[in-house]
């Protein structure tokens, strides 16, 4: 396999896998603060 | 006389073109991680769930130690291919550690963090670990092939490279510090003389044996002479006494480089030596 395919394929995995689990997290935090808080809009209303 | 050709043997490449270093950063991840970062304070002050709290930020500091892990280990390989000779990297395998932890770093922070299942987690670990593998590849091979055929180890080579090398960047800090452009220029020679023969000796290891006194107790000697020359200059000592042994070293210097480049050559040893001690006693009766 060339060695620019090989580190594209390895670049895609890593940003998938890396970003995936950090943004993964970062949604995870905001929605558990808005479970216990309710959302914004709800308390407004 | 040893059968292997000379310079044969340890060079990785006997052509001049330059060599394509690896990038050493790991910036990729120490960028991609930030959002665990974020989250996991999100979480701990905003009445989140401690576990992601927990999870995202070991997550973070793991995949961050990862990173670091990694980046030394590309410096390392880096540093070991700018010399034409293959060398043992390194006793620790920082990438392939990097690689492990970051595959641990990212299961943590599905697990705990994203709120993964445990089949996911795993899965996510081990494509971040194959994702490292690829872009960053593995440690060097350890162990130089050919060691003992040639009588020094490439360790020892590299050494008294290095030391060189520092000596010579000593020399030029001193030079940058004499304003006498005569004097300056001869020095600029004098160095340009000394990288070729350490070029000499990168080529073919072998004539270590017999550069090994200059690179390493001459080059010495030149180093402390130049810089007592500069400092004079400095407290403003100097005098035309001072100039003329220092002029009367510096030709001594030109004439052991090219005696030196010659003799690397002609591979006679005891004449050269016998040179060098020559030089060491004119060095010390000058008292630049």
């Amino acid at each position: 396999m060339p060695e620019k395919l090989k580190k594209a394929i390895g670049v895609v995995l890593l940003v998938m896998s890396v970003s995936g689990v950090s943004c993964g997290s970062l949604l995870n935090a905001v929605s558990s603060h808005t479970a216990s808080n309710g959302s914004l809009v709800e308390r407004v209303k | 006389m040893s059968e292997l050709k000379r310079g044969g043997a340890r060079k990785i490449s006997n052509t001049d073109e330059p060599r394509r270093l690896p990038r050493t950063g790991a910036w990729l991840l120490y960028l991609l991680p930030l959002p665990m970062l974020i989250g996991s304070l999100i979480a701990l002050f905003k009445d989140g769930k401690a576990s992601v709290a927990l999870g995202a930020g070991v997550a973070f500091a793991v995949v961050m130690l990862a990173a670091t892990l990694i980046r030394k280990g590309s410096e390392i390989e880096s540093q070991a291919l700018k010399r034409k000779i293959v060398r043992r990297a390194s006793t620790v395998p920082y990438k392939l550690l990097g690689i492990a932890t970051l595959g641990v770093g990212i299961f943590i922070g599905a697990l705990l963090g994203s709120g993964e299942s445990l089949l996911m987690s795993l899965l996510l670990g081990g494509v971040a670990s194959l994702g490292g593998l690829l872009v960053y590849g593995l440690d060097p091979a350890r162990t130089a092939p050919d060691a003992p055929a040639i009588g020094v180890t490439s360790e020892e080579v590299l050494e008294i490279l290095n030391e060189a090398d520092n000596k010579i960047q000593a020399i030029e800090a001193a030079r940058a510090r004499i304003h006498n452009v005569e004097l300056k220029d001869r020095l600029r020679n004098i160095i340009t003389g000394v990288r070729e023969i350490m070029g000499i000796v990168e080529e073919d290891p072998r004539d270590l044996r017999r550069a090994r006194k200059f690179l390493r107790t001459y080059l010495d000697g030149a180093q402390r002479v130049t810089e007592g020359y500069a400092d004079s200059h400095k407290y403003g000592q100097e005098s035309s006494e001072l100039e003329s042994n220092f002029r009367n070293v510096l030709t001594t210097i030109e004439t052991v480089i090219g005696e030196q480049k010659q003799k690397l050559l002609e591979n006679n040893l005891t004449e050269l030596d016998v040179q060098i001690e020559v030089l060491q006693l004119q060095l010390e009766k000058e008292g630049v």
